[in-house]
């Protein structure tokens, strides 16, 4: 979001908020709440809060590391409000790839390496975004806020109220669980 | 020498370049010699390659309207400036 964060005029209207800011804030909360009506309900808020606070912000990187910050917080507060939590014991993702005497349990087998043709198909973009979502938030949030909006480790640390080691511990293991649910799509068909 | 397992361990840092040297060659060799972890490491960057490939979702038309309305109410239908000081 930072980088591409378009400057608005001195006189926008709804239209420009919502083409500059929509898709971006509706992208993140979609992504961190996995359901659609949700993310609709925090887009709206946030850019009920764009227009109000507008004025207060002179350069784009400003706005856009704020837009990240507030869509965020939006998105924690609504998942407060859900009535089922989540639970975060998760096993750790390094357990199924790794035997107890350190090698790998089994065969790692190549990937296909994707052209960006076939990342922009409508059907890979699904089968990514439904991997997100199936991580434990706890996991979720730093992995989109890093591998899909490319903050960096501080950043996250900063917005989510963490440290830079919790970051990348979670990113870490974020990345392993996202690498688990991707590999039978991307593996090579062994000949 | 450090095991696949402790490789797997430190891609994080690796992959971000935020290991000290001797942490680094070490995982240079070690990946120099056990294809398994020179192709898990291959599959470890092209996930994150693929989810930096991710578009923005398209705002859903009843979503857009929905905007268009409550943003005019707010600030009518032309302007979203605020007022002046």
């Amino acid at each position: 979001m930072p980088s591409t964060t378009p400057p608005l005029g001195p006189t926008p209207t709804p239209e420009d908020v919502i083409a500059a800011y929509g898709p971006k804030v509706y992208s993140l909360a979609y992504r961190m709440l996995g359901l659609t009506a949700d993310a609709e309900d925090v887009t709206q808020d946030v850019l009920m809060t764009v227009v109000r606070k507008l004025h207060t912000f002179r350069g784009e990187a400003a706005l856009g590391t704020w837009l990240h910050r507030v869509t965020v917080n939006a998105c924690l507060a609504f998942r407060r409000k859900r009535a089922h939590r989540q639970q975060y014991q998760v096993p750790d993702p390094l357990l199924a790839d790794f035997a107890d005497t350190g090698q790998h349990s089994g065969p790692v087998r190549r990937w296909m390496e994707p052209p960006d043709e076939q990342l922009e198909k409508q059907e890979t973009q699904a089968l990514i975004e439904a991997a997100i979502t199936e991580l434990p938030e706890l996991y979720r949030d730093v992995y989109i806020l890093a591998d899909v909006e490319g903050l960096a480790n501080a950043e996250i640390a900063e917005i989510l109220g963490l440290h830079v080691p919790g970051v990348k511990s979670r990113l870490h293991r974020a990345r392993l669980m996202m690498r688990q649910a991707l590999a039978p799509h991307f593996e090579e068909i062994a000949t | 020498m450090i095991t696949c397992r402790h490789f797997a361990e430190r891609l994080v840092d690796y992959v971000e370049n935020d290991l000290p040297v001797e942490q680094r060659l070490e995982i240079e060799d070690h990946v120099g010699c056990c294809s398994s972890c020179a192709t898990y490491l291959d599959s470890y960057r092209l996930t994150i390659r693929v989810s930096q490939k991710l578009t923005e979702r398209p705002l859903p038309p009843e979503l857009t309207q929905r905007l268009r309305s409550v943003l005019a109410r707010y600030c009518g239908p032309r302007d979203c400036a605020p007022p002046p000081a």
